[in-house]
């Protein structure tokens, strides 16, 4: 495990780009953390470093999935509203068990489906103008400690 | 033309069959089963009733959205498999809920219940799109509404979720019960006006799924003509 903390979103979009860098196919990020943790922020900063169209990335209004093209195809998952054993009928396995990246957010709601995919864990923790700790769990490449000293985003610990 | 559509976004089901603009058959349940045991026998008895049979169809239309996602999913799904080669439309479900309360001179109002205390709804004023659909808190919506000034109708089964509210709001009535599920000759009556909405049945999806960008952009052109 390793844990970074950004003082501002564009830290936190910078971080996902870097990490971006180093995804692979069939890559499945879970994106933890409460309302207002910084998840959608960090999704931008996926879109951005596999070179999509960051500008559109936002939080969805009724959309469960949406997916932006780029060097890997971004496929971002809002399941916040999705009710119990709903993921299961939904056939997002196509997804999860894909050739793009994912970023799910609120993946509690279909852990069941996610627990065989190539998953990675990403935990914001904070709220409001404020820091926030970022945890990266089961991450084969971390980004190299001189590029996030560049973008002054510390390593906590 | 013959055209065919296709409900299940909500707890309630709904097939029907319209003829150049006359509406042949319409069936509407609403009994506890799951959409996908009910809805082909539904349009099997419309075809039926309307002594017309399925390769006489030449278009099939189908409410994509909001609403319930596993609804919403059986609906698009079935429509595809029904579609083969024919024309296909996606119709919002907020507007085709709308549609039933055509020629109420204030605001529609269409509202389903999202979970998590939102609301999908949006609002029409003489057909004109004057909210668009949304997702949002209940009271975010009322606050919008208020900024039109005129007594609203609430449609939509989230008008039935949020009975009292909307009553104790001040913003207006309640449309009866027939009003509160959408039936789905509202969903005919949409597509067949919008020939440059209509796919091919492999390119239906259901709203909840957002395509990339360029291609939603040429969508919403084509939709908003
Ligand atoms: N260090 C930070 N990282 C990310 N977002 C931050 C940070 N500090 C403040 N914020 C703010 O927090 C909010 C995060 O919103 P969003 O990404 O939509 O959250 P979520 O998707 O987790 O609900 C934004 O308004 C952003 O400006
Ligand atoms: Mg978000």
């Amino acid at each position: 495990m390793c844990v970074y903390v950004t003082s501002c979103e564009e830290q936190t979009e910078a971080l996902a780009a870097l990490l971006a860098e180093g995804s692979k196919p069939g890559d499945v990020l879970l994106l933890e953390g409460g309302l207002g943790a910084g998840k959608t922020a960090f999704v931008r900063g996926l879109a951005r470093g596999l070179g999509a169209d960051a500008s559109e990335v936002s939080s969805p209004t009724f959309a469960l999935l949406h997916i932006y093209p780029g060097r890997l195809t971004l496929c971002h998952f809002d399941l916040y509203r999705l009710g119990p054993g709903e993921a299961e009928e939904l056939g997002f396995e196509e997804y999860f068990f894909g050739t793009g990246v994912c970023a799910v957010e609120w993946p509690d709601r279909a852990a069941s489906l996610l627990s065989g995919a190539r998953t990675r864990t990403v935990r914001l923790e904070g709220s409001g103008e404020d820091t926030r700790t970022i945890k990266l769990e089961g991450f084969d490449a971390l980004p190299e400690p001189g590029r996030l000293l560049a973008l002054g985003i510390r390593r906590a610990q | 033309m013959l055209c065919l559509s296709l409900d299940a976004s909500s707890l309630s089901a709904s097939a029907a069959l319209n003829e150049d603009g006359v509406l042949l058959a319409e069936t509407y349940v609403q009994n506890g089963l799951t959409h996908s045991t009910s809805l082909l026998p539904m349009v099997d008895g419309c075809l039926r009733a309307a002594g017309r049979q399925m390769d006489q169809v030449t278009l099939v239309a189908v409410a994509a959205g909001p609403g319930s996602f596993t609804g919403v999913r059986i609906a698009v799904t079935t429509a595809m498999g029904l579609a083969g080669e024919r024309p296909c439309a996606c119709v919002n479900t907020l507007e085709a809920l709308a549609r039933g309360a055509e020629g109420f001179p204030g605001p529609v109002c269409p509202m389903l219940d999202a979970r998590a205390g939102q609301v999908y709804a949006s609002a029409y004023l003489g057909g004109r799109e004057v909210i668009a659909p949304t997702a949002c808190k209940l009271e975010e919506y009322l606050d919008a509404l208020r900024e039109l000034h005129a007594p609203c109708l609430f449609v939509g089964d989230g008008a039935r979720a949020y009975r009292e509210r909307l009553e104790t709001s001040g913003l207006g009535s309640i449309a009866g019960p027939s009003l509160l599920g959408l039936h789905a000759s509202f969903i005919c009556q949409i597509a067949m006006e919008r020939p440059q909405t209509w796919t091919q049945a492999a390119a239906l999806r259901p709203i909840y799924l957002r395509a990339p960008s360029a291609e939603r952009a040429r969508k919403e052109r084509e939709q908003h003509g």
